[in-house]
């Protein structure tokens, strides 16, 4: 029965093509769609690395007149001693630093080497004080945490993620190693000027600055200078745990409290709580977009479906009487109709697997999990297989009362 | 004088019917009008029998092959099928015996045209328990004898009429019924196709000993059964 379904399907795909176009867009929609609700729904279960509650951003706006000024330079380092101490002062804040990479912020900041095969490798570089592991609540889970003075060593003590450490090691332990240095050949690079050695002496689980939603990157946290003009710049960003129930009205007292130090520079505070929100929305509204959009092209085919399927099964009355005159059962004729209809639907999805599936298997989307596209598709047949069989209910019901004395009747 | 034990056995044996119709009558409600079809048909085939219906176009020819073959239930009446009372079948087991015990052959064909010869042919025995390869060889052998073997990858669409007739009696005989029941076979066939039909059908009534009720508007082919029964305003006049 199931070869003489698939030969009917054939011998008819001239009449059958239409539908079958409308079955394998509407797949590789789904697959598109789900796919990209895989790979948030993947990122999402991630743990994240940080607390957001309670944690406020503060940016720092200066004016600059020449960047490689050290006298300027010193100036406003000594400026920026001066606005820690001042957050610091407040009884709302429990404890402060200064980042560059302030979480669900728009930029980052990334430092890029390359590795041994010539790839370059690319890690979130996060210049900061000690205090920082308290405002995050980060978890050291091998070595040491940054301490005072770290930022003075001729050896820059660096603490790592868990996977940056397997990207330069492999499995091995990555304390105490130093992070290669080398050129796009693979070859370590000369002496620079400016550069320090950068030794691991911890490494934390995680630390996805961009949320929930994106990927993990790699990440790094070195201790930066406040002090020296050689090692440190002023910091444009900081990080503030305050005391659970602080108020909003305490973001105007500190920036007043802060514009007094600094008339020149300019203030913003901002609950990190509140960048999630703007951020995770901003990121989940393309999606919501091509789901609403998916969902109108899909509802859009199903009328089409049934319709053709409609006009498929009135065409056919005579081919449908025919069949229960020579023994089959109104269940056989309804089973005939969805059977085709499965038939094509298979060969749709089955090709729009294949099609589909060369995004990873060419190596497309590269940072995307192959299980995510894998997954994107298997959800897409799940959904695909019911949706199509109710589009067919109404026809093969319709096939099903074919009276076969009165469908044979006339010619 | 004759003891009951003298007597002889009748030579003909009456043979076992193989439909029998009794007082059965058929009316269509359409709307407004309502068309007594078929009146008052008394009615008993023998197994093995060959006969005719005639009758004016109207007369309800159609209708009682359709009550004969389980595609319609009567108004009112009997109908029994290899002594089997049609009233008391399910929708299903009036499905299998269409299927194991009737072969229907039609005017007009009927063939599927997406469907190549021997698939088309094959088409009883889909909805009967049997294996693709059981159907092929059943389906050669339906083909062989109707003589068209040298057709089978053909479409309905490239065959002559006559040719798409023996394709349809093929299908008929496939799952070898006791019954054939023909509408019009040869209606829509010149003289000579007409002719070759009716040679099949009667072959197929003597070597396979099956029962043909076969619809004609040919007195010349009527002449040719057992007997003929004469339909005229659903009601039966010979
Ligand atoms: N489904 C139906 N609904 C209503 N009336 C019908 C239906 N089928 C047949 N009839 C009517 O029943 C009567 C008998 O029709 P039937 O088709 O049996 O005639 P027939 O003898 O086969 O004619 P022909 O030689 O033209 O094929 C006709 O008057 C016809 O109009
Ligand atoms: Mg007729």
């Amino acid at each position: 029965m199931i070869r003489h379904v698939m030969r009917i399907v054939w011998n008819r795909k001239r009449s059958t093509a239409l539908m079958m176009t409308e079955l394998l867009i509407s797949f590789l929609v789904l697959c598109t769609v789900l796919s990209i609700g895989a790979y948030y729904l993947d990122n999402w279960r991630q743990p994240l690395g940080f607390d957001y509650e309670d944690v406020w951003s503060l940016s720092a706006f200066y004016p600059v007149a020449n960047r490689n000024d050290p006298v300027e330079r010193a100036a406003l380092l000594a400026t920026s001693r001066q606005v820690m101490n001042s957050i610091r002062s407040h009884s709302e804040v429990v404890v402060a630093s200064p980042t560059a990479n302030v979480p669900y912020s728009g930029g980052s900041n990334n430092w890029g080497t390359f590795l041994p095969d010539g790839t370059m490798a690319r890690y979130l570089w996060s210049e900061v004080r000690p205090e920082i592991k308290e405002v995050y609540g980060l978890e050291v889970v091998e070595g040491r945490w940054l301490e005072d003075g770290d930022e003075s060593l001729a050896d820059l003590p660096i603490v790592i993620t868990r996977s940056m450490g397997r990207m330069f090691f492999g499995e091995e332990s990555p304390l105490g190693k130093i992070i290669p240095r080398l050129d796009e050949t693979g070859a370590p690079r000369e002496a620079e000027k400016y550069y320090h050695v950068q030794r691991v002496v911890g490494v934390v689980e995680i630390f996805r600055k961009s949320g929930e939603l994106a990927q993990e990157p790699h990440a790094a946290f070195v201790a930066r200078s406040l002090d020296d003009p050689e090692r440190g710049r002023a910091p444009g960003g900081y990080v503030v745990r305050v005391e659970p129930g602080t108020t909003a009205a305490f973001e105007e007292q500190l920036i007043s409290s802060l514009q007094q130090i600094a008339p020149e520079w300019s203030f913003e505070v901002e609950p990190v709580a509140t960048m999630r929100s703007r951020s995770l929305r901003n990121s989940m509204m393309p999606l919501v977009i091509g789901a609403t959009v998916a969902a109108f092209l899909i509802l859009m085919v199903g009328m089409g479906l049934v319709g053709i399927l409609w006009q498929n099964v009135t065409q056919r009355t005579q081919e449908l009487g025919l069949r229960r005159a020579l023994g089959a059962t109104s269940g056989a004729v309804q089973g005939q109709i969805l059977g085709e209809l499965l038939a094509l639907t298979t060969l749709a999805v089955g090709l729009g697997s294949l099609l589909f599936l060369q995004v990873p298997l060419l190596h497309f989307l590269d940072f995307v999990p192959g299980r995510i596209f894998f997954g994107g598709t298997f959800a897409a047949l799940l959904l695909i297989y019911p949706f199509v069989l109710i589009c067919g209910l109404y026809p093969s019901w319709l096939a099903m009362r074919v009276q076969p004395a009165q469908a044979l009747q006339y010619e | 004088m004759t003891s009951p034990a003298a007597q002889p056995i009748p030579k003909n044996q009456p043979r076992a019917s193989a439909i029998q119709l009794d007082e059965v009558n058929k009316v269509y409600r359409t709307d407004r009008i309502e068309t007594l079809a078929l009146s008052k048909i008394d009615l008993d085939v023998q197994k093995g029998e060959f006969i005719s219906i005639m009758g004016p176009s109207g007369s309800g020819k159609s209708t009682l092959l359709n009550l004969i073959g389980l595609l319609d239930r009567p108004s009112s009446g009997s109908i029994l099928v290899n002594g089997k009372p049609a009233a008391e079948l399910s929708d299903r087991s009036m499905a299998r015996m269409r299927n194991e015990e009737i072969g229907f052959i039609f005017q007009t064909f009927h063939l599927i045209p997406d469907l190549n010869v021997v698939d088309n042919v094959e088409l009883p025995l889909l909805y009967r328990r049997s294996s693709g390869n059981e159907r092929r060889l059943m389906a050669e052998a339906a083909l062989r004898r109707v003589g068209l073997t040298a057709r089978m990858r053909h479409f309905p669409s490239q065959l002559s009429g006559g040719q798409r007739q023996r394709v349809a009696i093929a299908r008929a005989i496939v799952g070898n019924p006791g019954i054939l029941l023909a509408d019009e076979p040869t209606g829509n066939l010149d003289s000579q196709m007409g002719d070759e039909i009716m040679g099949i059908l009667e072959d197929l009534n003597q070597a396979e000993s099956a029962t043909i009720i076969m619809v004609t508007h040919d007195q010349k082919l009527a002449e040719r059964t057992e007997r003929t029964v004469r339909l005229f305003d659903g009601r039966q006049v010979s």
